[in-house]
Parts: C-alpha cells; structure tokens; sequence
C-alpha cells in the first residue's frame, strides 16, 4: 500500500521547507509530506495522488497566497476529498477567511504564523488519527451497509416465500371449505332419499323385526345428518359465512321446543330434564333463535350424551340489561362423567374430545363444542365450563340480546289446522325434482299426508317452464340445483315471461343449500318460500299452507269455467230424447217424471241457494250431486248445467265465491228448462 | 229370464225421480216384487222379506247426518242377509267408490245417469242367470246320476239277454 501524504500547500519557500523538515522528523517514516506552491498546483497534486490510490489525511494551506485563497483552496479539496482533514495556517487572525473555511471546509484546526512546533505535530497528528478513525469507521459502516444489504435482499427472499406459501395455504383452505360444503349437499342429497324412503317405509306397518331395522337407519341417517350439518356449519364459520338473523322471539318457546326435541332421547336414558327460566325474563327478545336454538341443542345434546343416570338441567340466567341490551346466561348442567381439568381447555378445538377413548365410547365429530363456542362469540358472548371428574359439568353460554319492543303475546301456532289441511288435499302441485329417488320420497311423502292431492313431475327447470305454459298449478316444489336449467334461471323465466295466472304460481325452494344469503336471493328473484332437504313432512306442510294462505286454489276444473252465463247463448237446454226411449214414449210416464223433476228439481235448487247464502259447501255439494241425475235425465247438458263441475268445486273450504257465476247460470239453465218442461208436456 | 213371483227387489235411495223410473224400468223387464225405500233403517226393518237384491245409493241420506250412509246400510245387510246382492248406485265415479263397494261385497256399482237403467239390467240377468246356471248344475247332476243308472240297467239286462239266446 501507498503511503499516507501530508501535503503543504505556501506560496513561500522557506515556509514549505520548515513544514517538511518539521513534521518529516515526526512523520517521515509513515507518511510522504508532499509539497506545493500555489492553490493550482495542489490541486492537480491533490488529484494525481488520488488517482495513484494514496490516501491524504491531511492538507496544510497557507491562507495568504497569490490565485488561490487557503480557505478557498480547502474548499475545494474538500469537495475532491471530503475525508481529509484540513488544517489553515494564517499570518493574523483573519477570522473571516477561517470562519469560511470552518463553514465550507470542515475545517479542522487553524494555526496562526508563526507556530509552535508542538502545536503543528500535535494537530497533524490528531488529525491523521481521526482521519484512519473516520475511514475506518467508514469502512465499517461500508461493510455494515453491506451486510444491511444481504439481509435485506434474504428478507425479501424468505418474505416472498412465506407469501407464496400463505396462499398455497389460504388456498388449500379455501378448496377444503369449498370441498366439505359441497360434499356435505352431496352427502344430504342421497340421505334426503334414505331418510325420507325410511319414514314411508315406517308408515307401511312393517313387521316387527323390520320395524327395528328400519329405526335403526333411522338414527343412524339422524346420525349421519347430525355429522354433515356440523360440518357444514363448520366451514360456513371458518369461512367468515355465518349471518345471523335479528327477529323477535320468544326464549320460552325456544326452550320448550328444546325440551320437546330432546324427549325421546332423555325417555330412552331415563333421564329427567328440568327448565328454570329466570322469573325477570322478559317474554320477547330479539336476536337469532336458530343459532340459540343450535347452541342449546348441542350443549344439552351433549349433556345427555355424557349422562347415564339423573338428570339435565337448562337454567337460564338474566345476568344484565338495560333498555337497548340483555345478557343471558344459559347454564346447562348435568350429572354425567365430567371433564378432566387437563382437558377442560381443550374441548372447544375443532376434531378435539376429552380423550381418544371419548370418541371410541361416545362417538361424535368433535366440531359441536367448536361451533357453539364461534357462534357464540359472534353473538357477543363465551362459553365457560365447570367441571369435576365423575361429578357433572356445567356448560353457561352467554349471549347478548337486543330487547325487543314486541312484548304482546301473540301466539302463532306451529301446526296447519285441520281445515287447512282440507284445503291442502285439493290442491295442484308440480314437483320440479331432478333426483329420481328424491322424486319418489317427495311424491309418496305428499300423497301419504294429503291423500287426494294431485301431483305432476317435471325433472328440471326447463321442463316445469313447459308444463306451466299449459297447465294452471297452485304451488311449484322447485329444486335449486337442476341440470338442463336450474330452479333460480326457472323461476325468473316463470315470474317473468310466463302468461297470466302461472307467472304468479306459488313456488317452494327445495335445497339441501341452507344459507341465509341464498335464501335471501331465492326471495329477490320471486320465490315464495324455502323447505330445506331433507324436509319434514310438517315443515313442508307448513310452508304450503302459509303460501296458499290467501290464495283459492286452481280447483282440478277451475281453468273450464269458460263463459259464466252459457245459458244464455242457448235457445233450448232440455231433450226428452232419452226420456221418450226410457218410457218407450208412454206420455203418462213422461208426464210422472217431468211432473216428479218440476217438483223436486226447485227444492234442490232452493237447498244450493241456502248453502251459497251460510257458506255451506257440503249443502251445496249434495244438492248438486242430487240434482246431477235429474238433470241428466232431463237431458239438460252438462256444457250447460256444469252441474258436475259445481258439484266437484263444492270442495270442503274451497271458497264458494268462485261457485258464484256457475251456481247463477245453472239457476237460469233450471229456468229455462221448467218453462220448456211445462209448455211441452 | 223369468223368477218366481214372490223374490223382491229393494231400492233405496232418498231421490225420488230415481226410485220412480229404475222401479218402472225393473217392473217391465224382470218378474220381481219391487219395494221402494228413502232410507237404509226403513228397509232394514224389511229384511224378513229376504229380498234377493237390494239396489242401494252410496250416498244415501248424506244430507241426514243421523242417518245411516250407504256403505253402513250394505255391511248390515250383508251381515244380516248374506245371499242378498247388493248394487250400489252413486252419482260420482269415483275410485273410493268402487273400493268401498267391493270391500263390503257388494256386487257391484253402477254410476247414475242414461245408461244406468241398461247397465243395471245387465247385472240383474248376470246374477239371475248365475243363480240359474247355479241351479241347472244341479239337475245336471241329477239327470247324469240316472242317466247312469239307466245305462247299468241296460248292461244287466243285456247280458242276461245274451246269456238266454246262448242256452
């Protein structure tokens, strides 16, 4: 390596000579002191040295020299060389040339002329110091920076792949949620056919053995449903997909409607259920029953499970509330095996039971406490357990509610009376079903509830558009997920393009797809009801009835009542044809029957107009089946008469103001007849 | 096909325009008594005369809800006359209908209107004609009993005959 330079810069000779002889005593050994006798000369000094790779600590100038001024000299170098230190000698203290040089040359010392020798070696000698101290830390910082650098550049590196295999995973994630949701509809489609076949098949008074067979497909596809509804909700949280409803209810019927449910199960252990229900409670709240109603089930559902003798109670506690907000404390607590304490911070995660030997004894996917516990905390609340081994559990979810301002008792009950079912047995319906055997389950389900009730198939959407562009029904059962044309692409086409009464038709989704967006949109595109798969036959019934709730229903005949007043485009409604063959034309034969039908032929009349007039359909209906033969007989037309139609549309609680228009034309048709009767016999 | 002039034939049906003429139509064809009822207890109270047929309405009396129906009239005369057989009439042709009809061993049914007066015809000669093929089985019987007899006592006769033209 090079040597160091200390470099002088005077235009005096005799000056320059006793710098180098003064600090090459000291430095000479380690350091060239190089010399130079204007600012010009320095400079290009200055820049051949750094070109040659030498380092110059220091610079000694003159201030006072011809063409460059010191200060302006060390101005200069420090922009060539800003890590060498300079030092300014001055004849007088020429503070003005020193302060502009401490300002634009990082001045590092002045000495004023004449100098003691000590002061010159020593400020050299510190400023080389400082000057090897700067580079060196320089060279670290370099070397810092660098390093900084590499860091950096394996941050990034490790970052991006951390990155990439954060989306690997959301995306595995996404395709795990996506495939449970759609294996569980795939799942709940075939058990819709196995759980409902089972329930007809249980219907038939099966044998006694195949009676034991059959329940036990029963509990196990109740089973089986259990596990996929699970898994469904499972992913339904997981995926941020869970909405929940804000409706008022009442707590009490949530909880009886528990207690029901859970009966047969409690019957079978012979355990006892006891419901304490805080006296403060307030009869309406609002919130979501359904996901309440979940909660409990599982949390008691368990309870029972883990119970083999006493009993479950679900007590609930109003903890807080004021006029906006209520909390509630629901405690279910039983008399069963308890919780381990080394497990009580495990049961809520997801796949996870108190112990392998649980799940090999009790069974069970491990996901219910899982989902309680999110649901629960989406609706602002916890779940907290006390346990004791062999002693008995207790499980209190907290949940917060709105106060509802509903606080009336209006009671709506649950079940289609009887005189709705009537109605329901008379009714039109098109099952849109692409599954063979869901067909059949639908079908034989209906028709075992509603014997009498009239049903057409069509196997997608396409199909049904077909039959409703001919055919007038009361409500369309409409599958979702349909090949050729889905049930929505159907419904939209019906509500839509579809002429007249069919374009209003009543439709019921049928979907094993229960979530709250979709049935909100099932509601958007017209739809007018939802029955989920596998759906209770009660359900079902329900959900028809509320639809046809203010609606008369198409009646088998109906779409023939063509002109009301048909009567009236006839000249003659009688034709003694048959009578004359009947008697073999003996006229005081026909004059008995003609005689006997003038006279009991008003009488019936007389009985229709009263049942019109108390609104009795059966007065009606059997006047009309009595006058039907008559007649007949009389040979008055049934295009005329439309006597059978009448008779037939006389249904029990079919409306009888759409008999209105027939019951008057047959009035005028039964007119006409007597008038031609009196004046031809 | 003529009977004997003491069988009856019950109609019970509480419309009177069809009692009239199926009574009318009956009387010209078949050799019957035939007696005319508006209710089911009026003409249970008559099952003394063992009538041989009994031409009911399905739908008797359903303005009357005191009144037995059609289908409760048939299981008793049944029960009580079980060789009588019972037409029903109904104005509806309806499956439940021929169901109940034949569950309780009626006949058969015929649905009111024109052609109800031929139809009805038709299953009076069906069943007299069963009655008699009934009865000519019987003298059938008895006619190829002594036919053979006859026929062995000519064999007997015979072979004495022979055996006298031998000696």
């Amino acid at each position: 390596m090079e040597k160091g330079i200390i470099l002088c810069v005077d235009d005096e000779r005799v000056i320059l000579n006793g710098l180098q002889g003064q600090l090459g005593r000291d430095f000479g050994a380690d350091y060239a002191i190089e010399l130079a006798e204007s600012g010009e000369e320095a400079i290009d000094l200055i820049n051949e040295l750094l070109a040659a790779g030498n380092d110059i600590p220091v610079v000694i100038s003159d201030q006072l020299m011809p063409g460059i001024k010191g200060h302006e000299l060390l101005k200069r170098i420090h922009e060539i060389t800003p890590a060498t230190y300079t030092v300014l000698l001055t004849g007088y203290s020429d503070l003005e040339a020193v302060t502009e040089a401490v300002n634009h040359a990082n001045l590092y010392r002045y000495i004023t002329k004449p100098w003691q020798g000590n002061d010159l070696i020593l400020t050299v000698k510190e400023a080389i110091k400082s000057f090897y101290q700067d580079q060196k830390l320089d060279n670290q910082n370099k070397l810092l920076d660098r390093h900084n650098k590499e860091l950096e550049v394996l941050v990034q590196e490790r970052t991006k792949q951390l990155q990439e295999e954060k989306e690997k995973a959301d995306r595995a994630v996404q395709l795990k949620h996506k495939f449970m949701a759609n294996m569980s509809h795939e799942i709940r489609t075939p058990m819709n056919a196995i759980v409902g076949m089972t329930r007809l098949v249980l219907s038939k008074e099966p044998k006694p053995e195949q009676l034991r067979y059959l329940n036990a497909i029963r509990m196990s596809a109740d089973n089986l449903l259990v596990i996929i509804n699970d898994i469904l909700d499972f992913s339904k949280i997981e995926a941020g997909k869970v909405t929940f409803e804000k409706i008022d209810f009442n707590v009490r019927e949530v909880l009886q409607g528990i207690s029901d449910m859970l009966y047969t199960k409690m019957e079978e252990k012979g355990l006892k259920l006891l419901i304490d229900i805080d006296p403060a409670m307030p009869q309406m709240i609002k919130g979501d029953p359904t996901k309440l109603n979940q909660v409990l089930i599982n949390l008691a559902g368990n309870a029972i499970k883990f119970t083999e003798k006493g009993h479950i109670e679900i007590k609930t506690v109003l903890q807080k509330t004021d006029s906006r907000q209520l909390t509630i404390s629901f405690d279910v607590k039983d008399t069963g095996i308890g919780i381990a304490p080394e497990y009580i911070n495990t049961v809520f995660d997801s796949f996870t039971q108190a112990g392998s030997d649980i799940t090999r004894k009790f069974g069970g996917t491990g996901l219910g406490l899982s989902i309680s516990r999110q649901l629960t905390n989406l609706m602002g609340g916890d779940i907290f357990i006390h346990s004791e081994l062999g002693k008995g559990s207790t499980f209190s979810a907290v949940m917060v509610f709105d106060t509802s301002e509903v606080q009336a008792d209006e009671k709506k009950s649950e079940k289609p009376d009887q005189t709705l079912m009537e109605q329901l047995k008379t009714l039109k319906i098109l099952l849109v079903e692409d599954n063979e055997f869901n067909r059949m389950v639908a079908e034989d389900t209906m028709n075992d509830l509603l014997p009498g009730i009239e049903i057409h198939m069509a196997v997608n959407g396409k199909d049904a558009i077909d039959r409703l562009k001919t055919e007038v029904f009361d409500i369309v059962l409409m599958d979702i997920q349909m090949p050729v044309m889905d049930g929505l692409t159907a419904t939209r086409i019906i509500r839509t393009t579809l002429p007249g009464r069919s374009s209003k038709v009543k439709i019921i989704a049928m979907t094993a797809n229960v979530m709250q967006e979709d049935v909100k949109e099932y509601y958007a595109i017209g739809m007018d009801s939802h029955v989920s798969k596998p759906f209770k036959p009660t359900e079902l019934l329900q959900k028809m009835s509320e639809v046809m709730k203010d609606v008369i229903p198409v009646g088998r005949e109906t779409a023939q009542i063509v002109t009301p007043l048909i009567a009236t485009q006839l000249s003659s409604v009688i034709d003694l044809k048959f009578i004359r063959q009947f008697t073999g034309g003996d006229a005081d034969k026909i004059k008995k029957y003609t005689a006997m039908f003038l006279d009991n032929a008003p009488k019936l009349l007389a009985q229709l107009e009263d049942g019109m007039n108390t609104r009795d359909n059966k007065v009606i209906k059997i006047a009309a089946h009595s006058l039907k033969p008559q007649l007949t007989y009389m040979g008055v037309k049934e295009e005329a008469s439309q006597i059978a139609l009448i008779e037939k549309l006389s249904d029990d609680k079919v409306n009888v103001d759409i008999l209105l228009p027939l019951i008057a034309n047959l009035k005028l048709v039964c007119s006409m007849a007597f008038k031609e009767l009196n004046k031809d016999v | 096909m003529a009977a004997k002039s003491k069988n009856y034939i019950f109609l019970v049906d509480d419309e009177p325009i069809q009692n009239e003429m199926l009574r009318d139509y009956l009387a010209e064809r078949f050799d019957y008594q035939i007696k005319v009822f508006t209710n089911g207890e009026d003409a249970i109270k008559d099952v003394d005369l063992n009538p041989d047929i009994v031409v009911l309405d399905f739908h008797l009396n359903s303005n009357k809800p005191d009144s037995q129906n059609g289908v409760e009239v048939l299981k008793k005369i049944k029960q009580l006359l079980p060789a009588t057989q019972v037409i029903m009439l109904s104005g509806q042709d309806k499956l439940e209908v021929a169901v109940d009809s034949m569950k309780y061993g009626a006949y058969d049914y015929v649905i009111k209107g024109e052609t109800a007066f031929s139809r009805m015809e038709n299953i009076l000669n069906n069943i007299n004609e069963l009655r008699g093929l009934k009865k000519s089985n019987k003298n059938y019987k008895l006619i190829s009993a002594s036919l053979g007899i006859s026929i062995l006592l000519i064999l007997i006769l015979s072979f004495f005959l022979v055996r006298k033209l031998g000696e």
